[in-house]
């Protein structure tokens, strides 16, 4: 279970966006979190994988807090694919942050073994986005956030990384959180939608 | 690089013909027409190439080659209508807007016809047109020069000259048609929302009266509904007898908003196509836009079957 207990967050100088925020997520559930444009929605999916801390509440994976060593259970992908990775590696370098990254699972990206070489402004945004996927599910996560993942991609590449997604988060048991401008693929995808706002 | 007519298409003027027929390489939607018997704006068979040296060929033995982008290209924009460009990111949409501009990169290589309201183009003709008759709005704020005041930065400087005070009242005027108050001019684009930016953005486009307006990914991070409230002052620009190309990612909001999509893939257009042939995937032409529309997460989310994989 993933839970955010009574989360309480906000940016300095600023109204709180959190004031008490409760969540649970089961294990093979597929949350779909909406909420109008600045409501805080990629601050929500940041506190859930770690990168923010709550000032005041927890987040908790099983009982635990998120680890402060080793790949953290609840990964990431977010909507700027080239923000999540360092312009001055090399892709191969990149995906080594997750240690062995399986041929299988670089096959079903479709990422193609020249790009390894490359650096990630030689790759357009869903080329890279494939690798932040890859770079999250290597770790094997109990959860995965996903921020307006497919956005930059055309309808058939997103359908494919979707149904790639579901696969793999049903073969693991893995849980999804996702954020979507699109109210079909919420449909399609969620088994549960969470209103915000 | 010169845009010179290669192939002598008959893009000039034409007589009628009847709305269901396709010809130039598309179909008509019902609010689409041709005024004057011509397109507003039309490319026919756009080449762009790139010179560069050869990235298989050893670091310092690499010969240079010429790498094609954009190949045989054709898209066209009628009075009163919206066309949407729909492709991934990252696939060259970015490219047929530059070309259209008349900006060509020192190492591209341009090629085919480019007409503007029934007259062909070269590349000091694009360039005369550039904000003048074709007008490009980009995607958001950080077009803007951040140390500006607003109002002067929508002025402008024709050329080179102080801006006078013709200009600011056609501003003005725009500010007001557009919901901006007068104290929008005295802002800083740090200071404005997003909304407010993008109408700035497109009463810039607007000053020196445009026909054609190219929107390059005008709504990144709005929901649909935004989206669409956003995407209402091109369509009263179109209904005003204007003509707007949409270059998007977004197919939803594409089918959304637009009269005809242009459906763009691998460096060309492979159709294009009313909107309303949408409805049914009989009525699309192209393999690849069938794709598009079983795929769309409303029509079964369906992958074609064998060629790539995610």
């Amino acid at each position: 279970m993933l839970e955010a207990q009574n989360i309480v967050f906000s940016y300095p100088h600023a109204a709180p966006l959190y004031d008490g925020f409760s969540l649970a997520v089961a294990p093979g559930e597929r949350v779909a979190l909406q909420a109008p444009s600045g409501f805080g929605k990629t601050t929500l999916c940041r506190l859930l994988a770690g990168y923010e801390e709550p000032q005041s509440g927890r987040v908790l994976v099983d009982g635990e807090p998120l680890p402060q060593r080793g790949a953290c259970p609840v990964q990431l992908v977010g909507q700027h694919p080239e923000l999540a990775v360092d312009p001055r590696m090399r892709m191969r370098d990149t995906l080594a942050e997750a240690g062995e990254v399986p041929a299988r699972m670089l096959d079903a990206l479709g990422i193609e073994t020249r790009w390894l070489a490359r650096y990630p402004h030689e790759l357009s945004g869903g080329e890279l986005q494939r690798f932040c996927i890859a770079r999250a599910l290597a770790v094997a996560p109990r959860y995965l956030i996903a921020d307006e993942i497919s956005t930059m991609l055309d309808a058939v590449t997103q359908a494919r990384l979707w149904r790639f997604l579901l696969a793999e988060a049903a073969d693991a048991g893995m849980g999804l959180v996702f954020v979507s401008h699109s109210p079909a693929l919420v449909q399609r995808i969620a088994t549960r939608v969470i209103e915000l706002g | 690089m010169p845009v010179k007519g290669t192939n002598g298409y008959d893009a000039k003027p034409h007589g009628p013909h009847t709305h269901g027929d396709a010809h130039h390489h598309h179909t008509h939607a019902a609010s689409s027409h041709h005024g004057g018997g011509h397109h507003l704006l039309q490319v026919e068979h756009l080449e762009i190439a790139f010179r560069m040296y050869d990235p298989s060929a050893p670091y310092l033995r690499a010969q240079q080659v010429e790498s094609a982008v954009v190949h045989d290209l054709s898209i066209s924009v009628h009075v009163g209508e919206i066309v949407a460009v729909v492709g991934a990111s990252g696939s060259g949409k970015t490219l047929l807007a530059d070309a259209i501009m008349g900006l060509f990169e020192p190492n591209a290589h341009v090629s085919g016809d480019i007409w503007f309201d029934g007259e062909l183009q070269d590349a000091a003709g694009l360039a005369a047109l550039r904000g003048r008759g074709i007008s490009l709005v980009p995607q958001g704020v950080s077009h803007l020069n951040p140390l500006m005041k607003v109002g002067r930065q929508v002025d402008g400087f024709p050329g080179g000259r102080k801006p006078d005070a013709a200009r600011a009242q056609r501003r003005a005027q725009l500010f007001e048609r557009y919901g901006l108050g007068p104290e929008v001019a005295q802002m800083y684009p740090h200071e404005l929302s997003g909304g407010m930016a993008r109408r700035v953005l497109l009463c810039s486009a607007l000053m020196d009266d445009p026909k054609v307006i190219i929107a390059d990914e005008p709504t990144p991070g709005l929901d649909l509904d935004l989206a669409t409230t956003a995407l209402a002052d091109f369509r009263a620009f179109a209904d005003a007898g204007g003509g707007v190309m949409l270059i998007t990612h977004d197919i939803e909001l594409a089918l959304r908003v637009a009269d005809r999509v242009a459906v763009f893939r691998d460096g060309t257009i492979v159709e294009e196509t009313a909107v309303a042939n949408f409805a049914s995937p009989e009525l699309l032409e192209h393999p690849f836009t069938r794709e598009l529309w079983h795929a769309l997460p409303e029509h079964g989310f369906l992958v074609p079957e064998g060629g790539g994989s995610c």
